[in-house]
């Protein structure tokens, strides 16, 4: 069929495949939130807990990495190192996912820690909502 | 730094407040520093004076004159917004070099200032601004057909897109509220979903493009080596729809017909004239198309570009 016979075609048909797909859509989405909750089981105040993830997510002045003078300064991360998902010591301490530094328990973070350049702006990002929403004062980020 | 009037000066009388902030203002961002801020008709127009009287207003400390001391805030001025238009198009400033890109920036600064309280605004108008003073841009404008695809679209494109992206992950979005479920679609038969209009995400953008910039943009993040270099790929239509979920920028690329389509429904049209604008460009059978139709609206609305159905 060439673009030049619409006409002829079948929209009702065409539509219905839509209507489908997004019912089938819908459902995987359901069922991938399900999964995800059972499966990351997030805490988003586990960010701000100690040991953390990453450089400038540290709650107060000495609880980071490096010389810092206040919180979300700190230089690096004060969790253990480590490379790849499931390989976090704790809860709070695993990597990106969504979620970074809010998995609830050990080995269900999402890769490595420190926090890999892509994760660290998401990180940042809900440390500073945080940190507002408990009217709480934070420094500038650290460069990387 | 303190400013000061001493006293029996011509300017005796303290300016109120205001003024002097616009006048520190006008002075530390002109772009070709102080002395000719302090001389410009803006700072003139609210405290005249010469660059011999500005010792007047701003105190010289021990080892500094008043004119280097006010040098260091116009110079930090622009270096911090350079900076932070560098951090929004890192992969721009890596094709062109850092010093192609400060000198697009600052022409930049010139001619749209920072106006807002934020600077998630600064880079608004870059890629625009790349588009007015591209340097083929007279002789583009005079053929009337359309003029062939070169560099500097290319520059656009990338700019566009990291802006894009850059706006996307600042932006609202879906986290932590519900987008169309199963629920939502109770009760639509097939008789009437034609009718039906989608709200799609805030975080939804679609974009089309004269070269395939995704593909580079993901090449050239995944370098290693600072210094290495990926030749720009040759021009070519290309769409991309940029989204969020769980505080992570998605980029999906598109078919012409799935931008238009997704184009149609964000406009405000049903699903059935968003359909029929899509097929219009498919070459496909019905058979096929419906195949393609179906994969497209599951795998949408699995990564949720559609946030409920309108109610209209």
């Amino acid at each position: 069929m060439t673009p030049k016979n619409v006409t002829r075609r079948d929209f009702s048909k065409l539509a219905a495949a839509a209507l489908c797909g997004t019912l089938v859509g819908a459902t995987a989405l359901a069922q991938e939130k399900k999964l995800d909750t059972s499966k990351i089981q997030v805490e988003p105040s586990l960010l701000l807990e100690d040991p953390n993830v990453c450089r400038g997510i540290n709650t107060c002045q000495g609880k980071g990495k490096g010389d810092h003078a206040c919180a979300g300064q700190s230089a690096c991360a004060t969790a253990k190192d480590h490379s790849c998902s499931g390989h976090n010591d704790c809860k709070g301490q695993g990597g990106c996912g969504g979620y970074p530094g809010q998995n609830t328990c050990k080995e269900k973070g999402h890769c490595a820690v420190p926090l890999s350049k892509d994760t660290w702006p998401i990180a940042r990002k809900q440390f500073e909502h945080l940190m507002k929403d408990m009217g709480q004062k934070f420094g500038s980020a650290p460069k990387g | 730094m303190s400013l000061s009037l001493q006293k029996k000066d011509p300017m005796d009388t303290w300016p109120p407040l205001s003024v002097v902030q616009q006048w520190f203002q006008a002075v530390v961002t002109h772009p070709d520093g102080i002395d000719s801020g302090i001389e410009s008709d803006a700072a003139c127009t609210l405290m005249p004076m010469t660059r011999d009287e500005l010792a007047r207003m701003v105190t010289r400390s021990k080892n500094l004159s008043a004119e280097e001391r006010l040098s260091i805030y116009a110079n930090a001025y622009y270096a911090r917004l350079l900076e932070c238009l560098g951090d929004s198009f890192p992969i721009l400033k890596r094709t062109v070099g850092e010093e192609v890109f400060n000198g697009f920036a600052f022409g930049y600064l010139q001619r749209y200032p920072s106006h807002s309280y934020t600077l998630v605004r600064l880079g608004d108008h870059f890629a625009r601004y790349l588009d007015e003073t591209r340097p083929d841009r007279e002789e583009t404008m005079a053929i009337s057909e359309k003029p062939p695809v070169g560099w500097p679209d290319f520059l656009i494109d990338v700019a566009t897109l990291e802006w894009t992206i850059d706006q996307v992950f600042d932006g609202p979005g879906i986290e932590g509220k519900p987008t169309l479920s199963a629920d939502d679609l109770h009760g639509i038969g097939t008789e009437d979903w034609p009718r039906v209009k989608l709200q799609t995400a805030p975080c939804l953008r679609l974009l089309k493009f004269r070269f395939p910039v995704n593909g580079y943009y993901t090449a050239v993040r995944r370098l290693t080596d600072a210094s290495e270099r990926i030749p720009a790929p040759a021009p070519a239509e290309s769409f991309l729809a940029v989204s969020r979920r769980e505080f992570i920028v998605r980029r999906h690329e598109l078919s012409q017909p799935q931008f238009e389509l997704l184009a149609a429904l964000q406009d405000g049209e049903t699903v059935g004239e968003s359909v029929a604008r899509a097929a219009t460009l498919c070459d496909l059978d019905d058979e096929p198309l419906s195949r393609e139709l179906q994969l497209w609206f599951r795998d949408w609305t699995q990564q949720q570009f559609f946030e409920a159905i309108r109610s209209e």
